[in-house]
């Protein structure tokens, strides 16, 4: 399906733009357009983020009673807090008064959240419990009534809170689907699950949401070109690193509307990137197990702007180890062309204090603002944004290709048959297959549809 | 002249060559400047309400918690032409200022100074700045000075700027 170009407007209108990439499986393609386009920012806030479930943090930042962290769902504001009761709730950060936020600090431990503007306070359930002067001014008022809102659906898995801004929306189980079989590789392998260190890095690119979270569905092919320097070096052990004969790859597409690349040693017991003994059966089947240990990388995207990367890594190859550490990652958009880049870094919870030390040091150290890997991604998405939102661009209809291992491109098998995990799975991390299923869930969430592939057919 | 003028002298010496190398691009003589043991850290700042009793600079979050090993390596990446982040260059220019020497021993001085980074890459007219304390330890090796502890105190906790490709 091609654009329509009309003689007295040249500029295609959002809602064609949006139907193009409706047909990416056929085509390969998308208009760049959506990578820096006012309307259709304005509109992912409206449909993207209000109906799908986007994340909020993980509750081990938050472990005891009255701890908080201020959070966005898309550009909403939320307060993200462990209640009096152990409870966790994402409060809606809008004064039930005149309506500024409440919350002025990134987090913190308190009893109550005290207005700036009139002091109306609340406790940490949302509850409205301090009016001043009420006895004289708001004699009638019934404080049960103007308690925060919430959002409208909170779960968490495994640890990781989200929130759904609309309540009409399949539950976050269903909304996960399959693809728990995944993330559980990534969060269950070990007794006690993943926590936290330290607090998220928060830094801004110019660019669009979407190039990150395509980028970590799975795009392999990228790796061989803008992280050749850190290549080169053995940051990524050779042995291990995308060009390397030993490691099995699997791209696992159109996974309930979510996508990962895994690549991992098949020859081999053990990867070795984090302690052999921390590995459990309690949590994981036997081939998740079994792929668990052998893991030597992987990418992927929870749909829409959550994405995860557990890697092998070594900041120092002369001096240190290779070591595994999971980054969670968080593309919250600030404009069409700003991206607010939100990254934490994950440790088993049963590892020694030294591993954890390691394992963060390795995550910050390749994987970060500061990253020896990353600082070459950042570099060149900005000029995505740049070239997509540009008259010409427009004009000619600019086309993004994701033609990889589409038709006769490449031969790129899939393979689910062989493979124990759920989805369309490919034997190579050189297709487009995750990316095109990313875009395919933004398409479904954009025309309003679930993203449930079983949904919409 | 005092011993303490004198002193703080030598440390703005050392720190005013130390930004020159960097804002130049000598990385490999910068690394040169660096003790054997040397510390590098950036903590992440968070923004707490007045009167919080935990610090603003994170105790276990880091943009950089680097050793000379991992230092080495990041110089090494920067001279590669694939390094894509610095290539083409940043053009940095780094102001040090407020010098103070802040405790002595017989071989080693902490000095506190201000910094404001300024930086510019590529096609554009935007600019990065960077703007914050650093707390280092300077050590007299054979009769000069060496960086052995930085620690670098940011006044954003959103960093404004795609990649920290450069040391601060
Ligand atoms: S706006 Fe919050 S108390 Fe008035
Ligand atoms: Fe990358």
């Amino acid at each position: 399906m091609g654009i329509e170009r009309n003689t007295t407007n040249s500029m295609p209108a959002a809602a064609d733009v949006i139907e193009q990439v409706g047909s990416i499986k056929e085509t390969g393609t998308i208009p760049s357009q959506i990578h820096n386009d006012d309307e259709i920012h304005q509109l992912e806030l409206e449909r993207v983020f209000s109906d799908t479930w986007v994340l909020v943090g993980h509750e081990s930042e938050i472990p005891e009673p009255g701890d908080y962290a201020k959070r966005y769902i898309g550009d909403s504001p939320f307060i993200f807090v462990r209640d009096d009761t152990g409870e966790v709730q994402v409060l809606f950060d809008s004064c039930q008064h005149r309506g500024t936020t409440v919350v002025r600090a990134e987090q913190g431990n308190t009893s109550y959240f005290r207005c700036p503007y009139h002091n109306w306070t609340y406790d940490t359930t949302g509850e409205l419990v301090g009016v001043p002067h009420k006895e004289e001014f708001f004699k009638e008022l019934d404080t049960c009534e103007y308690a925060l809102d919430s959002a409208p659906q909170v779960d968490s898995y495994r640890g990781l809170v989200f929130a759904c801004l609309s309540a009409d929306a399949p539950s976050l189980e269903e909304y996960l689907g399959d693809f728990t079989w995944y993330l559980d590789l990534h969060l269950q392998f070990a007794d006690g699950g993943m926590e936290v260190v330290g607090e998220p890095i928060r830094w801004e690119i110019d660019t669009n949401w979407k190039i990150g979270a395509d980028n970590f569905t799975g795009d392999s092919y990228h790796t061989l070109a803008t992280h050749k320097s850190a290549m080169d070096l053995d940051i990524f052990p050779p042995e291990l690193s995308a060009a390397g004969a030993e490691r099995t790859p699997a791209d696992i597409t159109e996974c309930s509307g979510h996508s990962c690349m895994l690549a991992y040693l098949e020859n081999q017991e053990y990867a070795g990137g984090y302690p052999e003994d921390i590995f459990t059966d309690t949590h994981l089947s036997d081939d998740q197990l079994r792929l668990a240990k052998r893991l030597v990388s992987s990418v992927g995207t929870v749909f829409p702007n959550m994405s995860f990367l557990q890697m092998n890594l070594n900041p120092d190859p002369e001096n240190r180890e290779v070591t595994a550490f999971l980054n969670v990652r968080k593309w919250q958009p600030v404009g069409p062309k700003k991206t607010q880049v939100w990254n934490w870094i994950l440790v088993p919870r049963g590892a020694s204090e030294e591993f954890k030390q390691r394992a963060y040091d390795t995550g910050i150290g390749t994987f970060s603002v500061a990253g020896n890997f990353e600082v070459d991604d950042f570099a060149v998405w900005d000029g995505i944004a740049e070239a997509a939102g540009s008259t010409f661009g427009k004009k000619i209809g600019r086309e993004s290709n994701f033609q990889m291992g589409v038709g006769d491109m490449s031969d790129s098998d899939e393979i689910s048959d062989e493979f124990p995990g759920p989805g369309e799975v490919y034997g190579t991390n050189f297709e487009d297959g995750t990316m095109q299923t990313f875009y395919q869930s933004w398409y479904r969430a954009m025309t309003g549809q679930h993203i449930d592939p079983e949904d919409s057919q | 002249m005092s011993d303490r003028f004198e002193l703080r002298l030598q440390c703005e010496e050392f720190l005013y060559r130390e930004a020159e190398f960097l804002d130049d691009g000598r990385l490999h003589d910068w690394l040169e400047l660096l003790t054997d043991d040397v510390e590098y850290r950036v903590p992440r700042r968070v923004t707490r309400e007045r009167g919080s009793e935990e610090s603003e600079f994170s105790d276990d979050g880091f943009h950089y918690r680097e050793d000379l090993g991992t230092l080495r390596t990041r110089v090494k990446r920067f001279d590669r032409e694939y390094a894509w982040a610095e290539n083409p260059p940043s053009r940095t220019r780094r102001f040090v200022s407020n010098v103070r020497v802040e405790e002595t021993s017989d071989d080693e001085v902490r000095v506190k100074s201000n910094l404001l980074l300024y930086r510019n890459q590529g096609d554009t007219t935007d600019s990065d700045l960077l703007v914050g304390e650093r707390h280092d330890t300077l050590r007299r090796v054979d009769g000069s000075f060496k960086l052995a502890q930085r620690e670098v105190q940011l006044d954003q906790t959103i960093l404004d700027t795609r990649n920290l490709s450069f040391f601060l």
